[in-house]
């Protein structure tokens, strides 16, 4: 993502990712659909939280996880590759960790819950 | 932009056009531009063939659901039934079962379908094929590329074979399985590029090559074969592409090797020894079908690479094949005589070899030149004396240089040209050579006829022409064939010398006209050059080792030429062994003793591992025996296993039961029928064919059928392989049904050296096809085959539609066939079949055939039954396209885990490799430290820079061949109308 990472700039990529994805879909039918969802969904949370229940210094990381996240030629291609998704997993699953009592004061099991 | 692919069609120039091949090219700037190959359809274009580039002309895909039905129910709907069956013959097998395997000219055994159908059932085929020699390789190969080919995955095939097999194999694959290989020895090579402007790839040209690896390896032609892509490689022999540079890059061999299989989707290695006791040169032949089975080629175990091998020895496969009595080896003993054991001694004698030699490597250098010399001996003395005098013009005519190499001194130079000089007297001086005599003995007692030859094998070329002089001389031949030679040769028995100068035309040559019964070479005379891959059994049992191979590879390749499947006599292999024993007395101890039984102790050690560890009767089992008595016996059968102290690691690793039984694998092959609408397919397809297009057919024996030659079918021929092209007066091409009538004639002519003047009726056959596209012609363009019926269900309407999802290198990947059934009055178009099940096109063609049985004859369709198929075709359409979408998830649903799993397994493969190379790296940084530079750790290096390229190639693979287009090509190919 060109320029400085906001939190806008970043929700509005995550409000167009599900069109990209079913985009994706029509040219690969091995993507891992129900990652990139449950990805997607945990990004859009971390933002919100970011906003109101995060520390500051927290939020840099955030940012960056969620545009690693967005940025789709990380170090495997989202879109293209069968396991395109895992290390952006990878990446939320650890800001969700190191943010995780941050996160379970403002938010319980929220975040943790299925779409 | 759209997807273009073949059969579909499209409008171009105010013209419709059928598109015959569609190739996308990725262009610099990241645009593609699709390159179509269409025939013309409409009016003035009708039957023009024309290449359309889509960023010049604007091409538009015709709606698939614009069709014209044309009524087709004169003569029980033929016509309808010939054009279904050509796509029928066309539609995609959609699981690993054999199809074609059993329907070559050739009755395969079950063991020999395996192979074919454990690639079939990878994502990617590659396979090493481990056979014991004679078990026919090249048959399980013929199969599995016949399977591929009709599943479109074996369009552009190059096969990499020793030059001496060049022909062997090519008429192989013609003639048990119509597969026509463009032969590119040196001659059709050059004469390819005389041909093609200067600027062509050559490789292009043919589809489909056989070539010698030799001619691969070659630094011209690298460029062209870097920007070539195959569908498959087969590599036969492929020990000979193993790296034995330890990691250092390989031989230029291997290199391409390594090029060529990086490329290819699908990689069939054969070989019946792969290993030579090296792990490393055998991890080299697995990283070739997959890199990533190995972490460290020093240490890995059978089941790192079982999932890409299969080997089979005879012994395991003995309830299959006939039962013939096993080879008979017998061990000649000849005594040397008391000048030839002199001249071993003076060699022997470490002292008398100077000091020269020895300032290097603390006398290693000495011991591999007195290794030299002894071999050179145990060949002939006239190898020998080859090798003195070689040395001494060496020296003589670069002394400076020569000394300074070795830091000598001049005076270690006289001494060693004197002790050369002596050596060189006493072989002349040497008397008859014993090994002569004895060949002459046996050859007066046991002579040679027509059907009954023998082949030499022998390591040294002044060997084998000594041979040639000395049987010459004592007329136990009576003349000399001439390889140069295309015509007469002289009369009598003749021999031949067969060596690694000899072209790849000449070679071909000498080995048909030793296959041949008419040919008069009774006695074939090699180097190793013969000794891998070639059938020498069809006239010939009879096979001498006049001297003996050091490596247990030749010697068992050496054996195979004619203990193989199709020998009709007991092979009989003769080792010449000369001995000094008795006069042991001449050496210090009987360890420094190096005579032929020094050799034949070292290989026994060696087969008695290989054979007792791989449970394998059909290595050459070395048994100290009487001359002219036989015995056959093994270590196992003696429970002498334990006391073997030399088992080589590899060995023992293939020997583990689990790992044998798991390479041996025979059972669960699936085999089926491909769906016709015909009883007898292709036969009755091709005549019914030929009555309604009117073509000149001649039928012959109820299995043969002559296509008469015309223009068409003789553009078509000229595509062959020149070898198969019908001659230019010819009649025309015959095909013929019976498989065992085929072989019959292929053995008769190899007998006669004459040329068969038929092919094997397969599925695949190159005629076959163009008899399909005239079939296709029946209903061009927009019209569509219809048939009325009669029933109860009036006014019904079934449409068969066929789809097909395409990958992005627009392959077909999946076929579906569909009858969608539309009762009047009903909003929805019902699909009468489970598009899911594998084998649901064998169902329509039952549904077709037995619809087709209540035809009403029509001369037109009805107002109302063309307006009823115009306002479904659009739902029909659309229909076929929603369950398509469906079979494709199902299909990535099933494969989704299996690729996950693979790639997971590759990164963790690809972190584990990194951790080795690290350590290798480290451990190179010690022993730079100390001075020491190795070739090795530049390439440890360069790995680890590219580390993460097999998972990149491997999500590539599944972006590029497995993953399909989310727009199905949607055809309907037929309609029936229950009549009003």
């Amino acid at each position: 993502m060109a320029g400085e990472i906001t939190s806008s700039k970043l929700n509005d990529a995550l409000g167009s990712f599900p069109a990209r994805l079913n985009e994706a879909l029509t040219n690969n039918e091995f993507l891992d659909v129900q990652l990139a969802r449950t990805v997607h969904r945990d990004c859009i949370r971390l933002l919100a939280a970011c906003d109101v229940h995060l520390p500051r210094d927290s939020v840099p990381y955030v940012l960056a996880a969620v545009d690693y996240f967005i940025n789709r030629h990380d170090g495997a291609p989202d879109f293209k590759a069968i396991d395109g998704f895992e290390d952006d997993a990878a990446v939320i699953e650890a800001v969700i960790s190191d943010c995780e009592i941050d996160l379970k004061k403002s938010l319980g099991n929220d975040l943790k819950e299925p779409a | 932009m759209s997807n273009f692919h073949p059969g579909q069609r499209i409008r171009v120039r105010g013209e419709e056009w059928q598109v015959e091949h569609a190739r996308k090219h990725e262009q610099i700037n990241g645009k593609a531009v699709w390159e179509i190959e269409a025939k013309g359809l409409t009016n003035i274009v009708a039957g023009a063939k024309y290449i359309f580039v889509d960023d010049l002309d604007t091409i538009e895909v015709v709606d698939p659901a614009d069709i014209e039905p044309e009524i087709a129910t004169s003569g029980r709907a033929i016509r309808a039934k010939l054009y279904w069956e050509a796509h029928l013959r066309r539609l995609l097998p959609r699981n690993g079962a054999i199809y074609l395997g059993q329907h070559g000219a050739c009755q395969p055994y079950d063991y020999q379908m395996q192979p074919a159908f454990k690639a079939l059932n990878m994502h990617r085929p590659r396979i090493l094929i481990g056979d014991a020699v004679g078990l026919g390789k090249t048959i399980e190969c013929g199969v599995l590329l016949a399977e591929l080919i009709r599943r479109g995955k074996g369009k552009r095939i190059l096969c990499a074979v020793p030059k001496a097999t060049l022909e062997q194999f090519q008429a192989e694959m013609w003639g048990r399985f119509s597969i026509p290989f463009h032969r590119l020895d040196s001659k059709g090579l050059e004469k390819l590029r005389q041909d093609l402007p200067s600027t062509m790839n050559p490789f292009f040209h043919h589809d489909k090559a056989i070539i010698s690896i030799d001619t691969l390896k070659l630094k011209k032609y690298q460029t062209w074969l870097e920007s070539c892509d195959w569908d498959v490689l087969v590599i036969d022999e492929c020990h000979n592409v193993a790296d034995r540079t330890d990691g250092a890059g390989g031989s230029a061999r291997h290199r391409v090797a390594r090029r060529l299989a990086e490329k290819a989707n699908a990689v069939i290695l054969m070989s019946a020894t792969p290993h030579d006791g090296t792990k490393h040169g055998f991890a080299s032949l697995i990283k070739l079908l997959d890199r990533t089975r190995i972490k460290d080629d020093s240490s890995f175990a059978s089941e790192d690479f079982i999932q890409h091998f299969i080997r089979r020895t005879r012994s395991q496969v003995a309830d299959q094949i006939e039962n013939r009595a096993p080879r008979k080896q017998l061990i000649c003993r000849i005594p040397m005589t008391g000048d030839e054991i002199g001249v071993l001694r003076a060699i022997h004698d470490g002292d008398k070899l100077t000091t020269m030699l020895s300032k290097r490597h603390g006398g290693g250098q000495r011991e591999l030149f007195k290794t030299t010399l002894i071999k050179s001996f145990l060949s002939s003395p006239y190898a020998l004396l080859e090798t003195v005098q070689k040395k001494v013009k060496s020296l003589e005519a670069d002394p400076d240089r020569r000394i300074k190499a070795k830091h000598s001194k001049e005076e270690d130079r006289e001494q060693f040209i004197n002790f050369l000089r002596d050596l060189e007297h006493s072989i002349q001086s040497l008397g008859e050579f014993t090994r002569f005599k004895y060949l002459k003995e046996y050859l007066t007692k046991h002579p040679t006829k027509d059907d009954d030859r023998i082949v030499i094998f022998t390591e040294r070329l002044r060997t084998m022409r000594e041979i040639e002089k000395f049987l010459l001389k004592e007329k136990l031949v009576d003349g000399v064939f001439d390889a140069s030679s295309d015509g007469k040769q002289p009369a009598g028995r003749l021999i031949a010398t067969a060596d690694g100068s000899l072209s790849d035309i000449e070679l071909p040559r000498i080995v048909k006209a030793f296959q041949a019964k008419t040919k008069g070479i009774h006695i074939l005379v090699a180097t190793n050059v013969a000794s891998e891959g070639l059938n020498l059994h069809t006239c010939c049992h009879r096979l001498i080792h006049f001297d003996l191979p050091w490596s247990l590879i030749t010697l068992e390749q050496r054996n195979g030429r004619i203990d193989r499947l199709g020998q009709e006599s007991t092979p009989e292999i003769f080792y010449f062994a000369s001995t000094a024993e008795g006069s042991t007395k001449h050496f210090a101890t009987k360890e420094s003793f190096k005579d032929d039984f020094w050799i034949i102790d070292k290989i026994k050690k060696r087969v008695e591992t290989a054979s007792t560890d791989m449970a394998e009767e059909a290595m050459a089992k070395f048994v100290e025996g009487e001359e002219e008595e036989v015995q056959n016996t093994s270590a196992y059968e003696e429970g002498r296993i334990d006391q073997v102290d030399d088992v080589d690691p590899l060995l023992a690793m293939l020997a583990n039961p689990d790992f044998a039984a798991a390479a041996a694998k025979t059972d669960g092959v699936n085999r089926r029928r491909l769906p016709t609408l015909f009883e007898k397919s292709p036969s009755d397809f091709i005549l019914k064919l030929a009555k309604e297009a009117k073509l000149d057919v001649v039928e012959a024996d109820n299995t043969a059928v002559t296509v008469k030659m015309d223009n068409t079918l003789r553009f078509e021929t000229a595509q062959w392989p020149r070898e198969y092209q019908p001659d230019n007066d010819s009649n025309g091409v015959t095909l013929d049904s019976d498989s065992m009538r085929v072989q019959s004639f292929y053995r008769h002519a190899r007998a006669s050296n004459a040329e068969v003047d038929r092919s094997f009726m397969n599925e695949i056959h190159p005629l076959i096809a163009l008899l399909e596209n005239t079939a296709i012609g029946f209903f061009p363009g927009r019209k569509v085959p219809t048939v009325t019926l009669k029933g109860d269900d009036k006014n019904a309407v079934y449409m068969l539609v066929q789809s097909t999802l395409y990958n992005k290198r627009n392959d077909a990947v999946d076929q579906f066939w569909q009858i969608l059934y539309h009762k009047k009055g009903s909003p929805d178009l019902k699909p009468l079949f489970n598009m899911n099940e594998y084998d649901h096109a064998v169902k329509i063609t039952a549904w077709l055939n037995d619809h087709l049985s209540q035809i009403v004859q029509k001369s037109d369709l009805t107002a109302n039954e063309r307006r009823r198929i115009a306002d479904l075709t659009r739902r029909a359409v659309d229909t076929m396209k929603g369950l398509t979408m469906e079979c494709r998830t199902n299909r990535s649903n099933k494969l989704r885990g299996a690729l996950t799993e693979e790639i997971n397994r590759i990164k963790a493969w690809e972190s584990a490799r990194a951790s080795y190379l690290e350590r290798l790296v480290n451990e190179g940084k010690d022993l730079q430290a100390q001075g020491v530079f190795s070739i090795q750790g530049r390439m440890v290096k360069s790995e680890l820079e590219s580390i993460h390229k097999d998972s990149d190639a491997y999500r590539n693979f599944i972006d590029s061949y497995l993953a399909t287009s989310s727009e199905p090509d949607i055809r309907i190919l037929g309609c029936l109308v229950v009549e009003e």
